[in-house]
């Protein structure tokens, strides 16, 4: 039942896995972020700063939507209307890089630090 | 060879239903890790078992897309059936295509299933909200995809002994 190719397979798989890690670990580090964009569609509409406590709530397009809040530099999903509301287990996060998303809401949470600032950045809340 | 296309018809129904079944039951088991597309994939177990069970490629086909509809429909909205039917079909295509040249065994084709799932999924999450940081999900969504891609070709394999053992136990009696 499991054949020599299927192991072969599963260490491919762990080496792939260990490669993106180490990757990924060089990419986020474990800097806190500044501020977060918020996207809905790939559209950026918001951009908050993490210095400042605040409860916002997002619509998605279609009547979807998620309340974020941001508390002590961290930034969670505290409610969504989603099925699988991985957004809201997914906690408080903090550090440089880092995304909370939604898929069926389309939202993605991106955490920056201010190098990353490019140009203008829209601080109104698209309906 | 009538009674065998009723009987293709008649398992179609039963695991379109027990599909259906799963994802539901699924539903209701959380993971809490944060992550879009790190489940179990009970669905999968019946699309892996109709592999085996059924000869007609179209027909499995078939099964998968009436339960992600079915599925997306109830539970989900448009935008999870884009992703779940973009993992549907790479993980069927590429468990069809290795079980046919025999590269792996049942184990390693289910391992494929639930990898070719969520590479898929997390490849058109990136595209359809044009966020290329997705792809750091996928080392965590390829380990989880594997363990549950073992563990359903674990399940998948006792299931399909007795029932396909059941299977041609019918056949023989009618012919």
């Amino acid at each position: 039942m499991l054949k020599r190719n299927d192991v072969l397979l599963v260490l491919g798989i762990l080496l792939t896995v260990v490669i993106l890690y180490i990757v990924r670990g060089l990419v986020m580090s474990g800097a806190s972020s500044d501020y977060i964009e918020v996207r809905l569609d790939g559209k950026l509409i918001a951009e908050y700063s993490l210095d400042e406590d605040r409860e916002e709530v997002i619509y998605a397009p279609d009547g979807g939507y998620n309340i974020l809040t941001i508390r002590d530099g961290k930034v969670a999903v505290k409610e969504a209307d989603c099925p699988d509301k991985h957004c809201v287990n997914k906690g408080f996060v903090s550090g440089q890089n880092e995304t909370i998303i939604c898929l069926p809401n389309r939202l993605v949470i991106k955490l920056c630090v201010d190098s990353d600032k490019t140009g203008i950045t829209p601080d109104v809340m698209a309906q | 060879m009538k009674d065998k296309r009723f009987r293709t018809i008649a398992y179609s129904g039963i695991l379109v239903a027990v599909a259906f079944l799963l994802s539901y039951i699924e539903m209701l088991i959380p993971l809490p890790i944060g992550i879009p597309g790190v489940k179990l994939g009970l669905a999968n177990l019946v699309v892996f078992a109709a592999i085996y069970m059924i000869e007609d490629k179209k027909t499995v086909y078939m099964i998968a897309i009436v339960r992600i509809i079915l599925t997306a429909i109830t539970f989900g909205n448009a935008y999870s059936f884009l992703f779940s039917f973009a993992g549907g079909m790479l993980s069927l295509s590429l468990m069809y295509a290795c079980q046919k040249r025999c590269i792996f065994g049942r184990i390693g084709i289910s391992i494929l299933g639930g990898v070719g799932h969520n590479v898929a999924q997390i490849a058109v999450a990136a595209l359809v909200l044009e966020t290329p940081e997705l792809v750091w999900y996928l080392p965590t969504l390829l380990i989880a995809g594997t363990i549950a891609g073992a563990v359903i070709g674990l399940v998948g394999a006792l299931v399909l002994e007795r029932v396909l053992g059941q299977y041609k136990g019918v056949d023989k009696s009618e012919d």
